[in-house]
């Protein structure tokens, strides 16, 4: 498959530490990449930077081909964007606003906006302004979805919906996914990448630090089992014949990650300590990555 | 794809849609406070205080043209009467006289009478010798008796005029008593020793030129008749040379006139000697030809005054700063304390100063010596035009002066006391004050500037045209009385005739507002011309109440369309859209011009329906001082004011990210705008003089509003124009430019 989002040694320096530095990888068309990252990691600006907002100190960033610096006008037209943080122009309400995306973006689809505003359950007889922080969001959310594009780039797009939203997002995202589109989100939610995302970047202090293919990582058929002891400092860290996730001396808890294959070995095992509680679940991306940035 | 616009209308739209509250609220308020003031302002007669203010100044300039009119038409009517009845026939006797003795001394000189002589010789001889007597000097007696009998018969005497005769008669005495005393003589000997005689004592008794001035008479009469020997075509202008060089010594009078009055008398004489001497009255003319003469002489004794001192008057004013003596010559003070006129302008740094803003506008003789007091003279384009005003003054002023000779003529008694030989003065004077009133029916509406005197009233004016001609007469007796009263003490303090009547005439033609010190005449003069509605409306409406709120809205808006925008993020969405960011910001400067421009539009709309509803109830002063023009010029001012202030606030929110700056800078210097040019009022050209503090003006060089120049749409000058320019550049500059640095700048959306 062919790259239609390319970043070449991008960097944009806010001193400090901040900014984005020699940042470089593709995104395949219908390819639906995460963004993670601790805060101020760069996310936003690599948004921006995408967008053209902003000038890149080094390196170039193509879409489909185009070099943003140069074709800003074009890549608009194959993007829609929802802005980190969200605010509104002061118009008296929302529909308002969005008759006027109508007129600024011809590959705005009201009917589509109808069905997403009624999904969303948005009441947009409300100033923009005014809205609660879910409301903006939902918003936003509806304006850039509504659009036509080839390339979605969401920025936090989520942080202030209800679970039951978040679902709502998660399902249409998964439709634009079946409509071969191309999604870039950044997120802190890893549940949100994991369902959505084929791919996911960690971004720390600038640099691209992890790059997975999340069904590769998850496809492992891993487990992990927490256990509580009662004394856990009779249990010998060393001398574990499985993988420790977590060893948490405070809660006696102990955190392993079993191959599906080897669980009944580790059940023989665990049998003969004297435990309290046992939980196990799916091998998590969040969990992963953890695992991944402590080593 | 869709070819990318300069201009997005969406864009447009969604500014005015978030704005039309602000806009609203902002041109509404700032129209209808211009409604309001200029219907309060309706209420208000302002034009009455200034106009009572004008019409003093105008009755003080009248007060002074009447006066100065009267006292030169008193001085110009006795003079008239003097010169007619006394010294212009003393001059005549003298001219006349003094010619013919010349005429007949150079006849005798150059020997046109030598073969008349000789026969006189001859009868006197015969008789001489047939004499019976017993002595020689009996028989020269009785001889000399008997050829002077028979002088008529030899000279043809009916030929000679009775001064001549008297000449002629001593004249062949002498002769005879010559011919007797040096038998050996000759023919010229006889006569040149026997006229030298006849002269000296003609000169002394009949032309009375005093003791001694008969031979200087003599010698000159022997010159002059050498240059008729070297050129006879010319004795009667030799003549006359002669006479002028002496008359010094018979006349009282300046030399410049003695010119004059020679010249023309002489001439007129000698063309028409009989005509003049009968006083005959010639075709064509209404009086005599002596008469006709003497008014010539007067005439052109004014005419030459006219064009050597009196245009003057008409000079532009200056200040006097220093001290001047009664003449208006800048002085110092000497040694011993002495005035001392300064003659050199190398001496000006001894030039006493007056007090501080004492200074008194200069009058006529202070003009004369303009160079002197000030350090520069009139240049020759005042003089020009000043000498033809004081033509166009004396146009008007000569029928009245041929007017009262003809008066004077037809009753001479009424002016002259021939008995005793003295002007009648008090009738004089109630001539003049009556010219001076029948003209101030004429003149007075022209102070007023209206047609009529029939409009000069009460309600117009402040007083009734009758008052003011009641006023012209009291001038009109005033002045003469003190031109007499200052001419005599002037002569007692051993002036010249000339200088105390030009002291005499400044002092009687004085009015109140002369003895006001300059500064204070200045401004009140300025305080009476000033157009108060347009101070009001053009300076605090227009200039600085109006422009609050469009500056606030200014400053809000501009930080609303980009920076604020840019802040909160919600520029995202715009930017989001396949939308180049020029054609965003373009957008929205268009928008933010038109905003501003409607603004002005509503503006100008309600200040025009405030001044018609403000004429309908009874505010007429505004049809002239608060024309819809000024409106509309006080308008675009503002108008483009506002656009250069919001140009200024564009470009600190195109360049800020950040709100708190945009508005600190763009707002901040605004602001300071609007303060600096509220301090600068004080000391504006548009503040009367009197309120007026000249260092204040300072401020008007820190603001950028003081290119609005009210005073010059007031004083109708076309700088108002120029000055737009520098506004308009601003907006074009700091618009073009926000909208550079938007396009190429980072946002942080």
């Amino acid at each position: 498959m062919e790259e239609i989002l390319s970043l070449k040694n991008v960097t944009k320096d806010y001193k400090n530490n901040r900014g984005l530095f020699d940042v470089s990888f593709d995104i395949k068309k219908h390819e639906f990449c995460g963004i993670i990252g601790e805060n101020g990691a760069g996310k936003t600006t690599l948004m921006r930077a995408i967008m053209g907002f902003i000038s890149l100190d080094k390196g170039d960033i193509f879409v489909d081909s185009l070099d943003v610096k140069k074709n800003n006008l074009d890549i608009k037209n194959k993007i829609a964007y929802v802005p980190g943080e969200i605010n509104y122009p002061d118009l008296s309400n929302g529909k308002i606003f969005l008759d006027l995306q109508k007129e600024l973006d011809d590959s705005f689809k009201k009917e589509k906006a109808n069905e997403y505003i009624k999904k969303f359950q948005l009441d947009i007889r409300a100033n923009p302004r005014k809205m609660s922080k879910g409301m903006k969001e939902k918003l936003a959310l509806i304006t850039a979805l509504s659009k036509d594009k080839d390339i979605y780039l969401l920025d936090e797009a989520t942080t202030g919906l209800d679970p039951l939203m978040r679902e709502v997002f998660i399902e249409v995202l998964l439709e634009k996914k079946k409509e071969d589109k191309t999604l870039l989100m950044s997120s802190n939610n890893f549940e949100e990448i994991e369902r959505v995302c084929d791919r996911v970047i960690y971004l720390s202090n600038g640099k691209v630090v992890l790059d997975l293919n999340i069904k590769e990582i998850l496809n492992k058929d891993l487990m992990v089992f927490s256990i509580r002891l009662k004394d856990i400092n009779k249990f010998s860290r060393e001398n574990s014949d499985f993988e420790i996730l977590n060893f948490d001396t405070a809660e006696n808890e102990i955190t392993f990650l079993i191959e599906v294959s080897k669980i009944p070995i580790f059940i023989d095992k665990i049998s003969k300590l004297n435990i309290l509680s046992l939980q196990e679940h799916k091998f998590s991306l969040e969990e992963y990555i953890n695992l991944k940035m402590r080593s | 794809m869709k070819k990318p616009k300069f201009f997005s209308f969406a864009i447009f739209k969604e500014s005015f849609k978030s704005n039309i509250v602000s806009l609203s609220i902002v041109g509404v308020g700032n129209a209808i406070i211009a409604l309001v003031v200029i219907l309060i302002l309706s209420t208000l007669s302002l034009n009455s205080t200034k106009q009572s203010m004008q019409n003093m100044f105008n009755t003080a300039n009248l007060e002074h043209t009447l006066k100065l009119g009267s006292s030169g038409g008193y001085l110009a009517f006795s003079e008239i009467v003097e010169a007619h009845a006394k010294t212009l026939p003393e001059a005549e006797n003298y001219l006349i006289t003094a010619y013919d003795a010349y005429d007949t001394s150079i006849s005798l000189l150059n020997g046109e009478y030598n073969s008349a002589l000789t026969g006189f010789r001859v009868i006197y001889q015969g008789a001489y010798f047939i004499s019976t007597a017993d002595t020689e000097e009996a028989k020269h007696e009785e001889a000399k008796t008997i050829a002077l009998d028979g002088l008529d018969t030899v000279l043809n005497l009916g030929d000679f005029s009775e001064n001549e005769l008297v000449l002629i008669n001593e004249f062949a005495g002498n002769f005879l008593d010559e011919v007797h005393a040096s038998p050996n003589s000759n023919l010229d000997g006889w006569i040149r020793v026997s006229l030298e005689e006849s002269v000296k004592n003609f000169a002394e008794t009949t032309l009375n030129l005093g003791e001694g001035v008969g031979a200087l008479l003599y010698s000159s009469i022997e010159s002059a008749e050498k240059k008729v020997d070297e050129d006879p075509e010319n004795k009667q202008q030799i003549i006359q040379e002669t006479i002028t060089e002496l008359a010094g010594f018979a006349l009282d009078f300046d030399e410049n006139i003695i010119n004059t009055v020679i010249d023309i008398m002489l001439t007129n004489y000698l063309a028409d000697t009989e005509s003049y001497l009968n006083n005959t009255v010639l075709e064509g003319t209404e009086i005599g030809y002596k008469d006709e003469t003497y008014f010539e002489i007067i005439d052109t004794i004014v005419q030459d005054l006219l064009n050597s001192t009196m245009y003057y008057e008409f000079l532009p004013d200056f200040e006097v700063d220093y001290i001047t003596n009664e003449l208006g010559e800048p002085i110092y003070y000497g040694a011993n304390g002495e005035e001392v006129v300064i003659q050199n302008i190398a001496d000006r740094d001894k030039l006493v100063p007056v007090k501080d803003n004492m200074g008194l506008y200069s009058n006529f003789l202070e003009k004369m010596h303009k160079e002197m007091i000030t350090g520069t003279p009139y240049t020759e384009e005042e003089k020009a035009k000043a000498q033809e005003e004081a033509q166009e003054y004396f146009d008007t002023f000569y029928p009245l002066l041929r007017e009262f000779y003809l008066e004077y003529l037809g009753n001479k008694d009424a002016y002259y006391d021939s008995t005793n030989q003295v002007v009648l003065k008090e009738n004089i004077v109630s001539r003049v004050c009556g010219i001076v009133k029948e003209q101030a029916i004429n003149i007075i509406p022209s102070f007023f500037g209206v047609a009529s005197i029939d409009e000069v009233t009460k309600e117009n004016i402040g007083l009734s045209g009758d008052d003011l001609l009641n006023k012209a007469y009291d001038y009109s007796l005033a002045a003469i009385s003190i031109f007499d009263q200052e001419v005599k003490n002037e002569l007692e303090e051993g002036r010249s005739t000339t200088d105390a009547m030009m002291i005499a005439i400044n002092r009687a033609s004085s009015s109140l507002i002369d003895e006001l010190p300059a500064d204070i005449s200045f401004k009140l003069d300025d305080l009476a011309s000033r157009n108060l509605y347009g101070l009001v409306v053009g300076v605090i409406l227009f200039s600085i109440a109006g422009l609050l709120l469009p500056i606030v809205y200014s400053i809000l808006t501009a930080n609303g369309l980009v920076a604020q925008q840019v802040e909160s993020g919600s520029l995202a969405f715009t930017l989001s859209a396949p939308i180049k960011r020029s054609t965003i910001i373009v957008s929205k400067a268009i928008y933010f011009i038109f905003a501003i421009t409607s603004m002005f539009l509503v503006l100008f709309l309600f200040s025009v329906i405030g001044r018609e509803i403000g004429i309908a109830i009874g505010g007429t002063d505004f049809i002239e001082s608060l024309a819809i023009k000024d409106l509309a010029l006080y308008s675009l001012g503002s108008y483009l004011v506002s656009l250069a202030i919001s140009g200024i606030c564009f470009l600190t929110s195109s360049i800020f990210n950040k709100s708190k700056y945009a508005i600190g800078v763009g707002g901040g210097i605004s602001i300071f705008f609007l303060v600096a040019s509220i301090l600068g009022l004080f000391g504006s050209e548009v503040m009367p003089l009197a309120l007026r503090i000249d260092s204040m003006n300072f401020f008007n060089y820190l603001t950028i509003i003081s290119f609005f120049n009210v005073n010059s749409i007031l004083n109708g000058t076309s700088l108002f124009y120029y000055l737009l320019i520098p506004l308009v550049a601003i907006s074009v500059v700091t618009y073009v430019v926000g909208c550079y640095i938007f396009t190429k700048k980072d946002l942080p959306l």
